[in-house]
């Protein structure tokens, strides 16, 4: 724009008619234009400089986050080697009673230890894994008595692939440092994430999803109902329409 | 520019000098006639406004964001010195204390000789709970508003390991849900990275362990290096980060989860400003200690698994050698130290009957 300008003022002499007609219509007509650039822009600053709305990240508020649910510490106290448990709000030792009480039969109703639901699939006798004899015990396949710090090795008689894993460190869980030879390297037992009583992982309430990507806007609890409005073409086709309901 | 449009034309070619300092200059030349100086005075009017406009966003700027001058001539990471660095330390550690109220300790930690991080999840065990994903935000300092976060957990449908498919909206009273699996993607930390093939500026590089780093005070913001990573795993930071100060917390303690954390480092996650990237470096403060990522600490169901994978015994290596592995978008060749893996089928009713003859479940 600027140098074409330039160039027809330099050059009047040039003889090429339209282009000298056009410099000069455009010369004569511009008197009061020129005068009035000044202005305008002087108002465009002014606008830009003083009454511009600043821009506002459209963002809905960040939900707040329960900083107790952060945390490292194990699912699960396993009770001690030999165990101790509260009875009757006293701590005590299995035996003092169990010394006393003849061993039941697994089937029977249970009188104290109410809390225990038992729910490990096909494993559904308490002496399958309790010594009945001594109950500070564990009792193997093979009827030999471990302590309860050894319980790994009973998990291991059933879930030997899980067992394997856990070894090599693809099941479970590591704490304090990925380095072995590390003092703070800890691994998680069986009884430290799982009840022994009922191993399955309870289903748990998710922590809150992302505002990063789509800022502003609640997600629909069926995402599938987002793709027609994000995707222009399925917007408009008729058999994408139908298509995008989708299956997942 | 436009004065010299408006000289040219309006002196004829008489005077050739350009109207250099607006209108009082100009109106005492002898060649200036009325017309003219009106011309060149709305020229410079026009001139002068267009550059205020130019530089009006100047007055959005709050005193922090004006570098002083040892900050603007700050080197990069590579070339500071370890004074020059303590020195850099030393401004972080003012900045910081003035913007958040909060004394940080930061430090520059060194990778450790003989070791390369390796990442690997078990997408058998992942239930989509998402502590990974705010464990890392109180972790790295992430801004919370808007929301910052390095880790996207995608629901995916069973039977497909397509991501177009995955939705990382889910909203669940419980999860798992039985017709999906979990599966988290946050930085892969590739041997091969395109993001730092992208960067102009050289502000992000690979590590000798292995990570993938950013120096955020040498990241001009083009975002090339978001565009170019192939698991979306870059965050950038369109406003000023924002954090609550401990007097904020005091007054209102249900945003505690919006707390600087004042264990940080100069690489990993020391609060950043507007206008640069970010994104997952595996926890490298925790991590080059010796301690293990955040995400993996808070994972209720031991599905992340972290180490060294120089180390034939660590557990990553194991996992290499002996899981089923596999990694996303194998064919980009973009060798990520991230790895996906998953157990056996866990046995159903219809295996009962092989199980009570010998089989194990």
């Amino acid at each position: 724009m600027a140098k074409s300008f330039e160039g027809v003022a330099h050059e009047p002499e040039d003889g090429h008619r339209r282009s000298a007609r056009g410099a000069r219509s455009a010369g004569g007509g511009d008197g009061v234009a020129t005068l009035l650039v000044g202005p305008v822009l002087l108002v465009v600053a002014a606008v830009i400089v003083f009454a511009m709305p600043r821009a506002e990240v459209p963002s809905s508020p960040t939900p707040l986050v329960r900083t107790e649910l952060l945390t490292d510490a194990p699912l699960r106290t396993p009770l001690g080697d030999p165990p101790r448990t509260f009875i009757a709000g006293f701590e005590r030792r299995c035996n003092e009673c169990h010394s006393i009480i003849e061993p039941g039969d697994s089937r029977d109703e249970l009188l104290q230890h109410q809390d225990i639901k038992l729910a490990h699939g096909l494993n559904d006798d308490c002496y399958n894994c309790h010594a009945r004899d001594d109950r500070e015990k564990l009792v193997l396949r093979d009827g030999s008595m471990v302590g309860y710090a050894q319980s790994v090795h009973l998990c291991a008689q059933c879930h030997g692939r899980m067992y394997r894993d856990w070894t090599r460190g693809a099941h479970g869980k590591t704490l304090g440092s990925w380095d072995r030879s590390n003092p703070a390297f800890r691994r998680l037992t069986c009884v430290q994430c799982h009840d022994p009583h009922a191993p399955m992982m309870p289903p748990l309430e998710p922590m809150p999803g992302p505002k990063t990507l789509r800022m502003g806007e609640p997600a629909p609890a069926d995402h599938s109902k987002l793709s027609k409005r994000r995707n222009p073409l399925l917007m408009w086709s008729i058999d994408g329409a139908e298509k995008e309901g989708g299956d997942h | 520019m436009t004065l010299r449009i408006f000289e040219g034309k309006g002196a004829s070619g008489e005077s050739r000098r350009p109207c250099g300092s607006g209108a009082g200059a100009c109106s005492s030349r002898p060649g200036m006639t009325r017309r003219s100086f009106l011309r060149a005075s709305a020229g410079a009017t026009g001139g002068l406004a267009a550059f205020a406009a130019a530089i009006s966003p100047l007055k959005d700027l709050d005193s922090g964001d004006i570098p002083d001058l040892d900050t603007f001539l700050q080197k990069h990471y590579k070339e500071m010195s370890e004074a020059e660095m303590n020195a850099a330390l030393d401004r972080i550690r003012a900045r910081v204390e003035e913007r958040y109220k909060v004394r940080p300790d930061i430090r520059d930690i060194k990778p450790m000789d003989g070791v390369e991080f390796v990442y690997a999840l078990n997408l058998s065990r992942c239930i989509g709970c998402r502590r990974c994903v705010h464990a890392c935000v109180d972790e790295n300092n992430q801004s919370r508003d808007p929301e910052i976060q390095y880790i996207r957990v995608l629901e995916m449908p069973r039977g497909t390991t397509d991501i177009e498919q995955g939705n990382h909206h889910y909203e669940r009273a419980r999860v798992p849900d039985e017709n999906h699996y979990y599966m988290p993607i946050q930085c892969h930390q590739c041997a091969n990275p395109p993001c730092v093939k992208v960067c102009p500026v050289e502000a992000t590089w690979q590590e000798p362990d292995g990570i993938t780093v950013i120096d955020y005070d040498w990241c001009i913001g083009c975002r090339y290096c978001e565009a170019a990573c192939p698991y979306w795993a870059r965050r950038f930071n369109f406003v000023e980060p924002r954090l609550a100060s401990p007097e904020e917390i005091a007054k209102t303690p249900d945003i505690e989860s919006k707390r600087l954390n004042p264990e940080m480092s100069y690489l990993s996650n020391r609060p950043r400003s507007k206008g640069v990237m970010e994104k997952c470096h595996f926890c490298l403060h925790r991590t080059r200690q010796g301690k293990m990522p955040r995400c993996l600490e808070v994972c209720p169901v031991g599905a992340r698994k972290f180490g060294n994978v120089l180390d034939p015994d660590s557990d990553v290596s194991n996992i290499l050698r002996t899981k089923r592995v596999f990694v996303l978008k194998a064919e980009l060749g973009t060798l990520p130290r991230f790895f996906y893996y998953f157990d056996e089928r866990d046995p159903t009713a219809e295996d009962l009957p092989a199980m009570e003859h010998g089989g194990q479940p």
